[in-house]
């Protein structure tokens, strides 16, 4: 264990050092979700409030659920991928499998440590400003900490598919971070990060049945907002929970194919 | 023996990118390879305690074999053991064991003090506090690290960040040490205290190091035995002096004439000189001390040609390196054990 709480020390120190781009992420972050509120507040028009799928939205369920998405983009932050692609096509990735070190969870720990700094800068800001002004609702205590569970879920279920996503280095010789804004991009659209699912046309539903993907916000975020009952509740932690082996092993199998690769063809 | 190789061999397959659009576009269907042997059934051993130089001009298979002992590329033949385990079957429990300075390359972090890459370091291999403290001071002594240590890695020169990254690699008190060329780009000064050091750790722990280098300078202060590599297959294993009584009796003699005409010097080849380059005034003249003494050749030149001055020099290690690496083919493989 102590490599890795090393590790995450040492991410933490180092973002750190970055005040400049904490200060702009802190006010593009604010800026991005007052944009969004007040879309959200000019489409629900005088009522303030709209029938979906899930019962009568107002303004407040709206600027909660906004919130609550830029405080859960903020513990999906993660610079594995930049580290991981640079690593394999600069060969520095030798050196890190000649420590005897596990080289996953040594990216975890990065992306723990980046996450812990950029809660200060950009995660309290973002939930004060939603206290303060937007009087976002509170869930129960028992909501609430099964917020905390899918949440910490949402972030490891990212973070397999970002780190799986990043090992293609190892068979792409030029940067492919396309890849890894093709995931993100796909993935703010389709984990109703933006738009709840709730406004989707029953096609994407469906669709989002299949991946991963609604479980890093919109479930979440939803069992936040006590939409979903106990029983949903469950059954939503064990579809995330499946994902997340799911995504393991195949990031484990990724990563073995890769090593492979490196060790005989020398990358 | 703490390392041996046996009939290593590693063979690439090199992507052949044909030429021209066409060739591009036939790249798209079936790609053509090209077969590299990048190490050629290499063997050697090396005793615990050593310091062996590992010498041959670029792309000889130096970082190759290093990847293999370190476990991060696999053999296509051949046997290696290093510690008695097989590198690439036992990656981390080698690495353990290991240390590592690639000098192109820094396992430094960047923005944040040295010390930190230190204290990582310390958790990964687990170093005891004792052994920390204890290293920490020698190497401080040694490398001159306590300025260092508050300073974030980018702040640091280049000799400074080597300096460092050669103490985080032996922090751990590794019993063999790889290091490829850890002494490029660096000045004087910088490279005899890391030169220093080496040979400190080798004394105080019987550290086992292979050096990988291009400097003959390393190679002569440090090193007891030379292996010379090049195009994969070793060209001489044994101790540097008999390197040196071998291939050390090349001489040159630079002279300078006072006309830039060129001289009629084909004489000199009768005697048994074995390179001569006329380059307007200046004339060198390279031969083998075994083969003919410097008095008659410059008794010729006296008589027959009109000079300005002449220097003559002894060879240097660079220069039986040069005749190593021309003169043998594979057939003439020669062992100085």
């Amino acid at each position: 264990m102590r490599p890795y709480i090393e590790q995450l020390k040492n991410v933490f120190k180092q973002e750190i050092t970055y005040r400049a781009d904490s200060l702009l992420n802190m006010i593009s972050g604010i800026l991005f979700l007052l944009v969004q509120i007040y879309i959200w507040r000019a489409l629900m028009g005088a009522t303030g409030q709209v029938s979906t799928s899930a019962g009568v939205i107002d303004t407040r369920d709206m600027a909660t659920y906004v919130v609550i998405s830029s405080v859960i983009s903020v513990l999906l932050s993660t610079t594995i991928f930049e580290i991981i692609d640079d690593r394999i096509r600069t060969g520095q990735i030798a050196m890190d499998i000649l420590k005897p070190v596990n080289f996953q969870a040594l990216m975890f720990s990065t992306t723990i440590g980046t996450v812990l700094r950029r809660s200060f800068s950009e995660l309290l800001p973002v939930l004060l400003i939603g206290i303060i002004f937007f009087h976002i609702k509170f869930p129960s205590l028992e909501n609430f900490l099964f917020f905390l569970i899918a949440v910490s879920c949402s972030v490891l279920i990212n973070f397999f598919i970002t780190y799986g996503i990043a090992l293609f280095a190892f068979w792409y010789p030029a940067p492919s971070w396309h890849w890894s804004r093709l995931y993100r991009d796909l993935m703010r659209f389709l984990s109703g990060s933006l738009i709840p699912l709730w406004f989707f046309p029953s096609i994407l539903v469906q669709l989002s049945q299949f991946l991963p993907f609604k479980h890093i916000f919109f479930t979440t975020i939803s069992i936040y907002l006590g939409r979903v009952d106990r029983g949903e509740i469950v059954l939503i932690l064990l579809q995330q929970i499946f994902w997340i082996v799911s995504l393991y092993g195949l990031a484990e199998l990724i990563w073995r194919q890769g090593i492979r690769k490196l060790v005989i063809q020398g990358g | 023996m703490v390392i041996r190789v046996e009939n290593l061999t590693k063979v690439f397959k090199q992507r052949k990118g044909r030429v021209g659009i066409l060739g591009a576009f036939r790249d798209l269907g079936k790609r053509e390879y090209k077969i590299i042997k990048a190490v050629d059934n290499v063997s050697f051993s090396i005793r615990e305690g050593e310091i062996v130089g590992y010498i041959g001009p670029n792309g000889a298979g130096k970082s190759t074999t290093m990847k293999m002992l370190g476990g991060i590329l696999v053999p296509t033949s051949g046997i290696i053991e290093v510690n008695g385990l097989v590198p690439h079957k036992n990656r981390k429990e080698n690495a353990k064991h290991i240390g590592v300075v690639f000098g192109q390359r820094t396992s430094l972090w960047w923005d944040i003090p040295l010390s930190e890459s230190f204290s990582l370091q310390r958790q990964i291999y687990r170093i005891p506090e004792k052994t920390y403290q204890e290293n920490m001071r020698i190497f401080s002594d040694i490398l001159d690290l306590d300025k260092l240590l508050h300073a974030p890695v980018r702040q640091l020169s280049l000799g400074q960040r080597m300096r460092a990254d050669i103490a985080c690699a032996l922090l751990h008190n590794p019993s063999i040490v790889y290091l490829d060329e850890p002494t490029i780009g660096l000045d004087v000064v910088v490279k005899e205290s890391i030169r220093t050091f080496i040979r400190e750790m080798n004394n105080l722990r019987s550290t086992t190091v292979l050096l990988a280098t291009h400097d003959m300078s390393d190679v002569e202060k440090l090193c007891s035995r030379v292996i010379v590599i090049n195009q994969g297959q070793i060209m001489y294993d044994g101790s540097l002096d008999k390197l040196r009584n071998t291939y050390g009796n090349e001489e040159i003699i630079v002279l300078q004439t006072i006309s830039p005409e060129p001289v009629e010097l084909s004489y000199l080849k009768t005697i048994g000189v074995s390179a001569i380059e006329q380059n307007n005034n200046n004339i060198s003249i390279r031969y083998n001390r075994n083969n003919v003494n410097s008095t008659a050749i410059l008794g010729w030149l006296m008589q027959n040609v009109k000079l300005v001055d002449f220097k003559v020099k002894e060879a240097q290690i660079e220069d039986m390196i040069r005749v190593l690496y021309k003169g043998f083919s594979n057939k003439n493989q020669i062992s100085g054990n």
